[in-house]
């Protein structure tokens, strides 16, 4: 994904970690510390907004929109 | 900043409006509308289902990119694994809301749907709908929430809200017709799925006749075209009609009997997938445009005339060009079954490739495609007589979406 230069910041993290993710991603498809990082924290913020969702729709809601999809004849 | 609002008609045909040729005038103020501002004469959506629609419309992602492949219920759980990950990408109303917008939703769809909405609903806070049995919300009580919405309004605002008065079976629609003879309307479908589809969709509905069925459909348009006016009445008056962006257009289209398809809209051919589509941009002159558009450049033309810079790739294009100088921004299009198993479309302006990895239908629980199809939409536009013999030049371009 191309991203601008005013849509990106830095941010600190301890060498040793750095050092370590650097030899971790030889040899795989992460140019770089960043890009690797990146990918990491949007699967942690992706993951736990999914966790709030799924908590966010009770059965009761499926159900109500199953209801309604049964109406419209998407469900027998 | 300027106001934007999205209106989405559900299951809408072109050809069933007067500016579209069509002998019934259902559209009144529309018409007016499309002439003052932009009539789009040939877009498209992404898809023949709501789902994969709306979420090509806010992420400008086509459904293997954006994930939703399928309507509900008919997901797999990784569409929407992968609709996450689109969605924390890129989400209009999210991104429109942290830009400072308050952002309205008046739809019943939620679950996913519904991230990024400031408000969120269907109907007038403290009222319960008129037809509570009917599976959706009128277009008067939807409009209603949404002027008290604007009313309310203290900041700019995002307005996206989804009709389905022109969704089968109709049931805000009073309309009886002379006939009430169902079993000669059944008898006339040939297709024994169809059929049976049908039956089950039709029972104690008050539904008989195909005619009475399409003088249902063509009354829920005059009855949005009424509506429209209201809000676009509302909106001039309140002194915010010159300072917005508003799209009305269809999230996809219908079959009322093409194809031995009645009053659905599986399969991949145009009738499903074309829509009408009216555009008002501030300071852009009126324009009545034939180039073809998908549902995918609606969001970058959005972002474009708002002034707004993600630093994103979307698969969709700003229509600026063709605005400016009328130079054509695409010259394929892609689609995607949303209602049967596995069949995604190429399609050029004068041909379409259909690939069905699976036909299936989750609907009538038949097939409407052959495995491979190709239409010479030059000589055949209504997509009657397969061509495909072996090879396509639209081979190349299928084989990116497969």
């Amino acid at each position: 994904m191309y991203m601008s230069e005013s849509n990106i910041t830095t941010i600190s993290i301890p060498r040793p970690l750095a050092d370590k993710l650097k030899k971790r991603i030889a040899g795989t498809g992460f140019n770089s510390v960043s890009s690797y990082v990146t990918y990491i924290l949007r699967q942690v913020i992706s993951g736990s907004e999914m966790d709030k969702r799924k908590e966010a729709f009770s059965e009761e809601d499926e159900r109500k929109v199953k209801d309604r999809l049964r109406g419209l004849g998407y469900l027998d | 900043m300027k106001n934007v609002i999205v209106i989405l008609v559900d299951a809408f045909r072109p050809d069933h409006l007067s500016m579209f040729g069509y002998q019934k005038e259902t559209d009144k103020h529309l018409k007016v509308l499309a002439k003052d501002n932009i009539l789009f004469r040939n877009h498209f959506s992404t898809s023949n289902a709501t789902a994969p629609s709306l979420a090509s419309l806010f992420t400008g992602k086509y459904p293997n990119h954006h994930g939703v492949l399928h309507q509900l219920p008919y997901n797999q759980d990784e569409e929407f694994t992968n609709f996450e990950k689109a969605q924390a990408e890129f989400w209009l109303p999210s991104f429109l809301r942290d830009k400072g917008y308050e952002t309205i939703g008046v739809d019943w769809l939620g679950m996913w749907f519904q991230k990024g909405f400031t408000h969120y609903d269907e109907i007038m806070p403290g009222e319960t709908p008129k037809n509570p049995n009917a599976p959706f919300t009128s277009t008067k009580e939807m409009t209603d929430l949404a002027i008290h919405r604007i009313k309310n309004s203290t900041k700019p605002f995002f307005l996206f809200m989804h009709l389905w008065d022109t969704h089968f079976p109709y049931p805000h629609i009073e309309y009886t017709g002379e006939s009430k003879d169902v079993q000669a309307t059944l008898d006339s479908i040939k297709d024994e799925k169809q059929r049976e589809y049908m039956r089950r969709r039709i029972e104690n509905k008050g539904l008989y006749t195909f005619s009475q069925m399409i003088e249902k459909y063509d009354l829920a348009i005059e009855t949005v075209n009424n509506h429209i006016k209201r809000l676009q009445e509302f909106l001039m008056e309140s002194g915010k009609w010159d300072d917005t962006i508003f799209l009305f257009l269809g999230d996809h289209a219908t079959s009322i009997g093409e194809h031995g398809i009645y009053f659905s809209h599986s399969g991949l051919f145009d009738i499903s997938l074309r829509v009408p589509f009216i555009m008002k941009i501030p300071g852009i002159n009126s324009k009545d445009i034939s180039q073809y558009t998908q549902h995918t450049d609606i969001l970058p033309t959005i972002l474009d005339y708002l002034g707004l810079d993600t630093g994103l790739k979307f698969d969709g294009k700003s229509m600026r060009p063709l605005f400016e100088n009328g130079t054509p921004i695409r010259e394929e299009m892609f689609f995607f079954d949303g209602l049967c198993k596995d069949i995604r479309a190429v399609r050029t302006k004068n041909k379409k490739l259909i690939f069905a990895n699976d036909n299936f239908c989750h609907l009538c629980k038949g097939g409407h495609h052959a495995q491979i199809e190709e239409y010479d939409l030059e000589k055949d536009p209504d997509e009657t007589t397969n061509v495909y013999q072996g090879e396509s030049e639209l081979q190349p371009l299928m084989d990116t979406i497969k």
